[in-house]
């Protein structure tokens, strides 16, 4: 999911520093001496994440794990996401270095939907109970990916690349990583509110 | 060292195009050359990759490769060849030189029984660099923002001790 060096255009990579720089100044207050711990673990996941390929189709994917960034870290999601896509594009030559405002936006801004989903969804009735919980946890992972997935479509089609072309690679694989992905994410939020309610963003109040 | 360089040089020019590299590699068996496309990554094929020979910037051959990545050509020239893969947006490209050497092959190792090492090595000192790098970044983040509340609640001690009346 990472756009590498030289294949959008100037004005497009220029869009996508000052949005990323805009959303991680936006986003730095909320990360306080309690959050740093989690985020840094989290940044560490998305980072190895990065790193597991699997074969669908065609194509070669790997996790994303912004949605459950975005459940587990709320609006700092967005900066650590930013650290992991710098030393993934530094150390793994995933990703151009003049891309990477581009890609924290494709990855990042799907990462602070699913935190803000699950606030409206745990605001309302059904999202309060467990099952609705999980529900939203599949939903947030699952939708963060997609979301990604046509971000990065959407940046790739102002190369002039033809939709048709796009999708068997982008789109389809990314349909799957975005169920297991929704799956893992429930699976943690199950997890975490067994053990520790208190470190999902949003507050322990089941 | 030369060859180093020139593979390193090769490896950029394939850089990543969609986060996943592609690499082309070729293979000379008798009269005809076998192109070989894949992801480095996990060595999986790239499946009906687009593939255009050129010689002297001229297109000698072109097709697609079959679901082992492969695409077979016959040159009825000496070379040298540029062979140029695309598939979804990735681009490799790689150099076929003119020898007509029986055993010429491209940049890709093999190993002992011969079969050819499609896959890196999972990059483990990257991942153990990265990891440092994260844990290190908040580590000092942390520390940061710990002595920064140190020093005012030490400020907040020392006010509410300056109001108190002394004690003896």
């Amino acid at each position: 999911m990472h756009i590498g060096e030289g294949v959008l255009s100037p004005p497009i990579m220029a869009c996508g520093w000052v949005a990323a720089g805009a959303a991680t100044a936006a986003c730095l207050r909320s990360l306080n001496e309690e959050r740093i711990p989690r985020t840094a673990v989290l940044t560490a996941c998305f980072f190895v994440g990065g790193l597991i390929h699997l074969r669908i189709g065609p194509a070669s994917v790997h996790f994303v794990l912004n949605g459950l960034c975005g459940v587990i870290l709320g609006p700092a999601a967005f900066p650590a996401i930013l650290v992991g896509l710098l030393l993934q594009c530094l150390l793994l030559a995933s990703g151009g270095l003049s891309a990477l405002g581009v890609n924290a936006c494709i990855m990042g801004l799907p990462a602070l939907g699913a935190w803000a989903g699950m606030r409206l969804w745990r605001a309302t009735a059904w999202g309060r109970t467990r099952g609705g919980m999980l529900l939203g946890a599949f939903a947030a992972g699952s939708g963060a990916v997609a979301a990604g997935s046509l971000l990065l479509a959407g940046a790739l089609l102002t190369t002039g690349d033809e939709l048709a072309a796009i999708a068997p690679y982008i789109l389809v694989p990314h349909a799957v990583i975005a169920v297991i992905e929704g799956l893992m994410t429930a699976a943690v939020v199950s997890f975490l509110l067994r053990v520790r309610p208190a470190l999902l963003e949003g507050g322990a109040h089941v | 060292m030369c060859d180093r360089a020139a593979c390193l040089l090769l490896l950029l020019a394939a850089a990543p195009a969609y986060g996943h590299r592609l690499s082309v590699d070729f293979v000379r068996e008798g009269d005809a050359i076998t192109i070989e496309v894949f992801h480095p990554e996990d060595g999986s094929p790239a499946v009906r990759a687009r593939v255009q020979v050129f010689a002297g910037g001229r297109v000698v051959a072109s097709g697609e490769t079959d679901e082992r990545g492969a695409f077979r050509f016959r040159p009825v020239e000496p070379g040298p060849f540029e062979v140029e893969a695309l598939i979804g947006g990735h681009r490799a490209t790689c150099a076929i030189e003119a020898t007509p050497d029986a055993a010429e092959r491209g940049s890709g190792g093999a190993d002992a029984a011969g079969t050819r090492i499609r896959r890196e090595p999972f990059p483990i000192v990257a991942t153990v660099a990265g990891l440092g790098a994260i844990f290190g970044l908040f580590g000092f983040l942390l520390a940061l923002r710990a002595a920064r509340s140190a020093r005012r609640i030490e400020a907040r001690v020392a006010r509410l001790e300056e109001g108190r009346p002394r004690a003896s």
